[in-house]
């Protein structure tokens, strides 16, 4: 068939409106595609570019050995700008004569840092804090509040870091990638790189932690920078965002697990869209290849013509896919900044590699689920033009079925880039279909025996529902798994957004107080009482191991040397409670009771197993001075880092340090408006250490709200691609419909008991599909949340009904509008142009 | 027995033509040992009941579908011996039809209708033609209109203009009056057989109307599936 001729088809195809579902069809599949993904990987870059802060980069490599010359150089090869930066334990002197001097953590930095994020200083000590880009100039030092106040100096003075007379020209309280770490609570100091010769601080020997920060807006450069130096990695740790925030990282982890699993079902349900309108369209074609044939086309001939039919829809489908899916993702970008007060500037551009997903999906669909029903037009007898029942089937249920399997995988696995989660879902998926056909197939019996008492609209639509029966079997699958798919990811967003405003209540513990001693602890107390939450100011004791079962601890150590593990003999923090600590579980032995007089321990988990510690065994510790046995009387499981508390190696039954004076510590949430007498407090209190950890807090809040709104615009466009699939579907089958009642009418049945009954129809079909679909829901939310997400699953009672009356409600709706224009119209045009 | 003559100028030849069908298990004879010879020019009338197998018989003589046995020669080819194919370019060469139900393609023009097998050619004077031959059947007002927009009786004049255009050897037409009126009928009767005489093409008509038969210069009729006259 010559271009001119397939071009007149296309054309009169899309005059006579035959064309625009698929081409819509397609277009939103494209669309919702490349939106999803365009603006994933734009918001990908932009929370991770947020999260970067935590590192003050976007990636960086720590030693305990100078970084050397050859990863800088690697680096700035590859375009990637770079900073370097010392952490060390110094003294730091007052020049004045006042003899004070105190341990600080000092940061050395080059000129350019911060590269991510933002310093937050005072223009007073103990102040209000303000945010900034300035670091201190050669010469200069930064010192935080508590350090003036123990060195007694002021703006303007001296002090001295090692060999270095610096002067104090700011108050530095927080670096973005300073961080929540326990084990980093030394005043802070900020002084730059260029005057660490003159600090003679280091020499051999030292303990210095050296930093190259690395920041580029291109991901990939640091694939290859991390190739070519990773054989001289040893002894280094390339640190990513994710290591820097526990939180973080896993909150942009299951989002990415969400983004995927939405995108692999916007994917699939614009695969069955454009199956569906291929269908439609190729069987209200087999008459017209009839003829064609009759008139001297050859099989050939049809196939070319079809191949470039197909091909024109999909270049124009994908093309308009693509230019809409760009649209709205610039759409969104700005809405999602606009929400979070970024500008769009600062969200990096979009990579191509989204519109060359968006391209592939759309040729993948075009020939995985629109090719098999076009390629059954070639096999379309001649003799169809005087037998209409005449149809030699052309390509067999087997190969549109393979063609739309295979199609599928190769979308998910490129999709996803994960065998094990595609191979899944389509389990699931095939299951499901399966499942749905047979629990369709009875249900729609049950109607038939309801249905005969019915009245007449419903009769009416009971007896539609039968006798297309198989039609319908077809279309319940259909709606149920669109129905499914959509509550598995509203579901999936619920138990994400819900786990993350778990993690980080609003009264999350913003500062942390150290150092506490026993004549602080009145007025501590009585602040906590006043002005924060709950919170209780838990005794610490510093002490260690010396014997176990009777045995020196390093003859101990020796003969039980584990796989790395923290050594038994270090000093550790200590603590005695009365009730299990929050997020702690006895896995082995008992808890005591409050009112024991027995001397005994709780031992964490981990640390008992690496050290061969059991129930029973007696360990001697060494407490300022005292020296004492205990008996292990359980062991305790929990989560590191999963909350904001104190976590122990070691809990001591009450009584046990009765005699040993204690400091004290805390984890409080102090709000914004009490922020003047927690100043005070510390004021009053110098030598009581505490650490803002707010604006931590407020970073790790800000990105995991990002991610939780562009959570919820990508199940809006998944939502809009599952209702296109009603559509179709319900196009699909109105052909059919529409006839048979356009007879109804012609026999005096009046619209409102055709619309009715129609509607009706619709509705059985969404309820029965709402049933199938909450039963499918349920189960493959099992899977996704237990295997992927690692959530714990619970059933969901609230969603059963819920999905009943969607079911039902939204195809009724979408089969009420869908069908009431062609009701309106004269039975006899409909009853003519269906032939 | 075909009441032509069996001689070497026949252009459509039929030889112990038989279809079966498989029905429900049982084999089904639709028509059996039908033997027809059909001279260049002549218009023949295929008649019978409904259900006598006259239209597989056009079917099979057509090209449109295979004999389970027998053979048919269509100028001088034995198209029963080929594939689909080789058919379809017979069919394109040397065949038009005019249908009981027109079989127009909704989505087209008249005029398209009526340039379609000439463009399916690749012919470059489609366009000329279909005009020609529509104005020859009195529709140069309608070229723009869709088929339904047309009536019945326009319908099937669009038809036989896309038939005749193609200047085909052998014209089949299907009870081509059949769903028209009586005076409708008429009209189109007499224009299919006036272009009939006009192009000297060699009519094959399948009906069960006596009055469209008689037109003819021959006939054979068709009783369950054999020829009985």
């Amino acid at each position: 068939m010559n271009l001119k001729l397939i071009f007149n088809f296309i054309l009169s195809d899309w005059r006579s409106g035959e064309l625009q579902l698929l081409l819509v069809a397609l277009a939103i599949a494209v669309g919702t595609v490349s939106t999803i993904t365009l603006t994933v990987d734009r918001l990908q870059k932009a929370m991770t570019k947020e999260a970067s802060v935590f590192l003050g980069a976007d990636r960086s490599i720590n030693s305990r050995l100078p970084i050397p010359d050859q990863f800088v150089q690697e680096a700035i090869d590859r375009g990637i700008t770079t900073s370097s930066m010392i952490i060390f334990n110094s003294m730091v002197l007052s020049a004045k004569d006042n003899n004070r001097s105190q341990l600080a953590s000092v940061k050395a930095v080059e000129g350019n840092y911060p590269l991510r994020g933002k310093l937050r200083v005072a223009d007073a000590p103990f102040g209000p804090t303000r945010e900034t880009t300035e670091i201190p100039a050669p010469g200069e030092i930064w010192l935080n509040s508590r350090l003036l106040y123990t060195l007694d100096v002021e703006l303007g003075d001296t002090v001295e870091v090692g060999y270095a007379p610096l002067t104090v020209t700011g108050i530095i309280e927080a670096e973005p990638d300073r961080g929540f770490s326990m084990l980093d609570i030394s005043p802070r100091v900020l002084m730059r790189m260029a005057d660490i010769e003159a600090t003679q601080v280091i020499q051999p020997g030292s303990q210095l932690d050296y930093r190259l920060l690395l920041v580029n807006d291109d991901e990939s450069v640091f694939r290859g920078l991390y190739q070519a130096i990773e054989d001289d990695l040893q002894g280094y740790r390339w640190r990513n965002v994710r290591d820097a925030d526990e939180r973080v990282g896993r909150a942009l982890g299951r989002a990415e697990s969400f983004f995927l699993i939405g995108g692999s079902m916007a994917v699939l349900l614009a695969g069955v869209a454009i199956a569906l309108s291929a269908n439609r369209y190729a069987r209200r074609h087999f008459d017209h290849v009839g003829i064609l044939k009759t008139l001297g086309a050859r099989p050939r001939a049809i196939l070319w013509g079809c191949l470039g039919l197909l091909l024109t829809i999909g270049l124009v489908g994908i093309v308009a896919g693509l230019i809409a899916g760009g649209a709205i993702h610039f759409g969104l970008v700005w809405y999602l900044t606009e929400q979070v007060l970024t500008t769009v500037e600062e969200v990096p551009p979009a990579s191509l590699q989204p519109v060359l997903t968006g391209l592939a999906t759309g040729l993948i669909c075009l020939f995985a689920f629109a090719l098999p029903p076009f390629l059954d037009l070639i096999g379309v007898s001649p003799l169809r033009v005087i037998r209409r029942d005449f149809k030699r089937g052309g390509v067999s249920a087997v190969v549109t079925y393979a063609c739309a399997i295979v199609g599928s995988l190769g979308l998910l696995i490129w999709y996803s880039k994960s065998w094990e989660f595609t191979l899944w879902l389509i389990l699931g998926i095939v299951v499901v279909t399966v499942g749905f056909g047979t629990v369709a197939i009875f249900l729609l019996r049950g109607g038939r025996i309801v249905g005969m008492q019915a009245g007449s609209l419903w009769r009416l639509a009971f007896s539609g529902l039968q006798r297309r029966n198989v039609e319908n079997t077809g279309q319940i699958v259909v709606f149920s798994v669109v129905i499914m798919l959509l509550m598995i990811l509203y579901l999936v967003r619920s138990s994400l957004v819900d786990e993350w405003q778990a993690q980080l209540p609003d009264d999350t513990p913003n500062h942390v107080f150290l150092n506490i001693s026993q004549a602080q602890h009145e007025d501590v107390s009585q602040f906590i009482d006043q002005y924060t939450s709950d919170g209780d100011l838990a005794a610490f004791y510093d002490g260690r191991v010396v014997s176990v079962n009777g045995q020196p601890v390093r003859e101990y150590q020796n003969a039980n040397r584990p796989a790395p593990a923290p050594p038994l003999s270090s000093r550790r923090q200590l603590t005695w409670s009365v009730d299990i600590p929050d997020n702690n579980e006895v896995i082995e032995g008992e808890w005591w009771s409050e009112s024991t007089d027995e001397k005994l321990v709780s031992v964490e988990s981990d640390y008992a197993r690496a050290w061969r510690l059991g129930i029973g065994d007696t360990l001697t510790f060494r407490v300022r001075g005292e020296t004492f046995d205990v008996k292990i009387s359980s062991i305790r499981a929990l989560e590191w880092g999963e909350s904001a508390q104190f976590n122990f190696f070691y809990v001591f039954s009450p009584g046990v340090f009765d005699d040993i004076p204690s400091s004290y510590r805390a984890m409080l949430y102090v709000p914004d408006e009490h922020r003047d007498e927690l100043s005070q407090l510390i004021a009053r209190n110098p030598t009581m250490t505490v650490i803002d950890v707010d604006s931590v807090i407020k970073q790790v809040q800000s990105v995991i709200d990002r991610v939780t709104m562009a959570v919820e615009w990508i199940l809006i466009l998944v939502l809009t691609s599952g209702a296109l699939v009603l559509l179709a579907s319900i196009q699909a089958s109105r052909d059919s419909r529409i006839k048979e009642h356009a007879l109804l009418r012609s026999m005096g049945g009046t619209k409102k008991l055709i619309l009715g009954s129609l509607t009706a129809e619709f509705l059985l079909l969404g309820l029965m599909a709402g049933i199938v679909a909450i039963a499918g829901a349920e189960l493959s939310l099992y899977l996704i949340e237990e295997k992927i997400l690692e959530f714990d699953y619970a059933i969901r009672p609230e969603i059963w009904i819920a999905g009943f009356l969607l079911g039902g409600g939204i195809v009724a709706s979408v089969g009420y509008l869908s069908t009431r224009k062609l009701v309106l119209l004269p039975p006899v045009t409909i009853l003519r142009d269906a032939g | 027995m075909a009441t032509t003559e069996q001689n070497g100028d026949a252009i459509l030849r039929a030889e112990n033509l038989t279809k079966e069908v498989d029905f429900e298990g049982s084999t089904l004879t639709i028509l059996r040992d039908v033997d027809l010879a059909i001279n260049r020019g002549e218009a023949v009338a295929i008649v019978g009941e409904s259900g006598s197998g006259k239209t597989t018989l056009l079917g099979l003589l057509a090209g449109l579908d295979v004999p389970t046995r027998g053979r048919v020669w269509l100028d001088g080819d034995e198209i029963s011996a080929f594939n689909e194919d080789e058919r379809a370019q017979v069919r394109a060469r040397a065949v038009g039809f005019v249908f009981q139900t027109f079989q127009l393609i909704d989505s087209l023009t008249a005029l398209e209708n009526v340039m379609l097998p000439a463009e399916l050619r690749g012919e470059r004077t489609a366009r000329t033609d279909a005009i020609r031959y529509l104005e020859r059947v009195g529709l140069q007002e309608r070229l723009k209109h869709y088929p339904r927009q047309l009536s019945g009786g326009e319908q099937q004049r669009v038809a036989i203009a896309r038939a005749f255009c193609s200047e085909p050897l052998v014209l089949f037409a299907d009870e081509p009056t059949g769903n028209l009126d009586t005076k409708t009928g008429h009209r189109i009767a007499d224009l299919l057989f006036e272009l009939n005489q006009e192009n000297e093409t060699t009519l094959v008509l399948v009906t069960h109307d006596k009055s469209l038969a008689e037109r003819c210069q021959a006939s054979t009729e068709l009783a369950a599936g054999a020829v009985i006259a």
